[in-house]
């Protein structure tokens, strides 16, 4: 006489094993062909491959080149300003403001940026790395001034980044943007 | 009791069991690997790009027409597409506005279009999925006397047979 009792608690394992092993497949065909609705998508990780912001960069550099209130070359005045935050905390700024506000508040909430120009002829101007500035939020009374490099990963990976962007002329003094780098928030 | 029976139950068992899983693996790496790749958000940042590096020298536009330059749509044949006037897988339209400290963007030209703009009302319905890929991005840029202008750029990508499935 075989036990009934050991046979049907051998069985209830297998049930339960199968149905262990049924749902987990279920849920992980339905995470694949029904609830994962991610697409594939395709990330280039690379700095210098990635897909630059060419619009955005031309307006950058564009806002660099117009003139504030007093008719100066918003450009020129970083390159004599020795202190670049004192320099956007005046009027320079409400031009920045203006633009990216009107353009890029989506796409730049957060605007971060940095420049570091390099003078191509023998007129030589100081060095200016790693300058940085904030439009935070673009709200004149919400200005917030950051230091430090803006990282192409800072601060989610969204960063865009220029390299040897491109040559231009201030006032006779020919130079280049050797880098350039705006952040996403 | 009946071993040899029970055996056989068991190995019936184990067969089906694996046949499941294996079933199931198949099922889910052709569902993932099925899908295509869709690159249509970075086809239509190029092409923004492209329209950019055309109309803007290093921050000042240069005052080219959208038709000066040189967008060639008759880059893939696959299926049906076709280069046809009309019937292109891209579309790209162009204004350009002037801008103002106080007023913002003002008073536009009449937008250049190019391509099919078809892919326009597409987006309208829905942006991405079965429907066309559009993106719209502006420019600000000076005009070498110093006007200011933005540049307006809207462009679209259908290619549904290839990039969605």
């Amino acid at each position: 006489m075989f036990n009934k009792k050991a046979a049907i608690g051998e069985t209830m394992t297998w049930v339960v094993a199968t149905l262990v092993i049924v749902v987990i497949l279920g849920f992980s065909i339905f995470y694949v062909s029904l609830g994962w609705n991610g697409g594939k998508e395709i990330t280039i990780k690379d700095s210098n491959k990635q897909i630059r912001d060419v619009a955005a960069g031309q307006t950058f550099l564009a806002y660099l080149l117009s003139k504030n209130d007093g008719g100066e070359m918003i450009f020129q005045g970083i390159l004599d300003t020795e202190n670049i935050f004192e320099y956007h905390k005046g009027a320079n700024v409400v031009l920045g403001k203006k633009i990216f506000k009107e353009i890029y508040s989506e796409d730049y909430p957060d605007l971060k940026y940095f420049i570091v120009v390099e003078v191509t002829n023998k007129d030589y101007l100081p060095k200016l790395e790693d300058s940085l500035d904030s439009f935070s939020n673009i709200n004149p009374g919400n200005l917030n001034f950051g230091t430090g490099r803006v990282d192409t990963n800072y601060p989610s990976g969204k960063g865009h980044f220029f390299k040897e962007f491109v040559p231009f002329e201030v006032e006779g003094k020919k130079m280049k943007v050797i880098e350039m780098g705006m952040a996403k928030k | 009791m009946n071993k040899v029976g029970t055996e056989k139950i068991l190995a019936i068992y184990w067969f089906a069991v694996l046949f499941i899983v294996a079933a199931a693996v198949v099922y889910m790496a052709v569902a993932f690997y099925g899908k295509p790749y869709d690159v249509r958000d970075i086809e239509v940042n190029l092409l923004i790009n492209q329209v950019v590096d055309c109309m803007v020298d290093a921050g000042y536009y240069n005052g080219k027409n959208l038709n000066l330059c040189n967008l060639n749509f008759d880059v893939e044949k696959f299926e049906e597409w076709s280069s046809e006037k009309g019937k292109e897988e891209y579309y790209v339209e162009v204004s350009v506005c002037g801008f103002e400290l106080e007023k913002g963007v003002v008073g536009c030209d009449d937008p250049v279009p190019i391509g099919n703009s078809i892919l326009k009302q597409d987006c309208e319905i829905q942006n991405g999925g079965n429907f066309s890929v559009c993106l719209e991005k502006s420019v600000y840029t000076i005009e070498k006397g110093g006007a200011q202008k933005i540049i307006k750029i809207f462009a679209g990508v259908r290619k549904t047979e290839k990039n969605v499935q």
